[in-house]
């Protein structure tokens, strides 16, 4: 597969081979890839002392790490309490209709990835949509709509 | 906390008075007293994890009261132990109707749970075949005793697993079945099938050494290097088996006798000798 090992290197440098650590260097690695390669995980392994096992261990325990390509907008419901019976299950119900898939799967163009979370603490503003970072407050089906649609227009504008 | 000073603390066990050393654990001292703790999770060559939480008992320091796993608890001076209360009965039958609902076909877990009077549990079973309890040991004495790192844990909550990352082949895997042998329940299994050693828990397959002596197929080539790499460089490793070992450690053994008994028989005359024979 043509991943870019690379710059695996210059990220394990700026890191001690330390399980404190670890979780900072998938971090970093996966801005930089936009997921965890499998190919990037071996190529660790062989640039700092830690076995694979422990990198995929933490790679699987956290949620925030991926290891499949990711789309290029992520799109995260809100599924705590709060933003449950705001209506957040109407939003999630929504998008997975219009996207057709399910939360965690990236969309076949490879546009949106639809993920869930349980709490972001920002419950005065659920029900809550996440798009690349930047929090929608009180979203409703129609303004979540429209956000889409807008990302879709620019990526027909400007593609990669 | 007051700095303890001395090596040697007075705790007591079920009402007896006993003599630690500051560092053991309760389970140390208490399984040298005869106690009866069981354990799952816990082996002597790794360090206590206290998964299995089977091991429980009950500890008063001061006012507090409290139920904690024995295997990783340290002793301190005055510490109080009640090893087989009510409390700990209870605690421990719970852990086991838990483990039972998990591996309700582990020979291990059925029969400890059977000394604790839990024959059913009121929990469910998510797979009736599993046999794993994910106590960690097999991760633990890869990484921690042989520095192979080759499985750990995925996932997390109901879906942690122990295998192999991405659940393929091992590349690093030495196959020498320490995982197999420390495994409490047998879920850790391997295979030798001719000159092929078959990790089957963990998907790898490895190739066998034959004896240099016997010829019977007794370590994988792996293993064999990974100790080559271990020992100082002017050691010869000896790629023998260890039926072969022990043959030719006697056969030097006797020869060495013989000698002592020929030596002794210059001195001691030929009666030394029947004498020494006799024995």
């Amino acid at each position: 597969m043509g991943v870019d090992l690379e710059p695996v290197g210059r990220l394990c440098e700026s890191h001690v081979s330390n399980r404190t650590s670890l979780v900072m260097l998938l971090q970093e690695t996966q801005d930089k890839y936009g997921y965890l390669p499998r190919e990037v995980l071996k190529q660790i392994t062989r640039e700092i002392d830690v076995p694979l096992a422990r990198l995929y261990g933490l790679a699987t325990f956290y949620r925030s790490f991926t290891l499949t390509p990711r789309g290029k907008h992520e799109l995260c419901v809100c599924t705590g309490t709060a933003c449950h019976v705001r209506g957040a299950p109407t939003v999630l119900q929504h998008l997975q209709r219009r996207l057709g898939v399910s939360p965690g799967e990236t969309t076949e163009d490879g546009l949106f990835t639809l993920v869930t979370v349980n709490c972001l603490g920002a419950c005065a503003l659920g029900p809550l949509l996440v798009v690349d970072g930047k929090y929608h407050g009180k979203i409703t089906v129609g303004e979540a709509d429209e956000l889409l649609s807008s990302l879709a227009e620019a990526a027909q504008q400007n593609p990669q | 906390m007051a700095q303890i000073t001395a090596d040697s603390i007075n705790i007591t066990v079920d009402g007896e008075l006993a003599e630690a050393q500051v560092g053991e654990t309760v389970l140390t001292v208490c399984r040298r007293m005869g106690k009866d703790i069981p354990t799952l999770c816990h082996h002597e060559g790794v360090e206590p994890y206290a998964a299995c939480r089977v091991c429980l008992v009950e500890v008063t320091a001061g006012a507090r009261q409290e139920l904690v796993p024995s295997c990783q608890y340290p002793v301190s001076d005055g510490l109080v132990i009640q090893t087989d209360s009510q409390a700990v009965r209870d605690a421990r039958r719970v852990v086991l109707e838990l483990l039972l609902a998990r591996c309700p076909k582990s020979d291990v877990v059925v029969d400890l749970a059977r000394r604790y009077g839990v024959t059913e549990t009121p929990y469910p079973t998510d797979d009736p075949d599993e046999t794993c309890i994910l106590c960690g040991l097999c991760v633990r004495v890869c990484e921690d005793v042989l520095g192979v790192g080759a499985i750990g844990f995925a996932d997390r909550g109901i879906d942690r697993e122990v295998g192999v990352p991405f659940d393929e082949a091992s590349e690093v895997c030495i196959g020498c079945g320490a995982c197999v042998a420390v495994c409490p329940t047998g879920h850790v299994c391997s295979i030798d099938d001719g000159l092929v050693r078959r990790m089957e828990t963990w998907k790898t397959e490895l190739e066998l050494e034959e004896c240099e002596v016997c010829g019977r197929p007794f370590a994988t080539v792996k293993q064999l290097d990974h100790i080559r790499g271990l020992l100082p460089e002017h050691v010869p490793l000896n790629r023998i088996c260890p039926v072969c070992r022990r043959s030719q450690a006697v056969q030097r053994l006797s020869e060495a006798c013989s000698i002592v008994v020929d030596n002794l028989g210059a001195t001691a005359g030929q009666d030394g000798i029947e004498n020494l024979k006799s024995l």
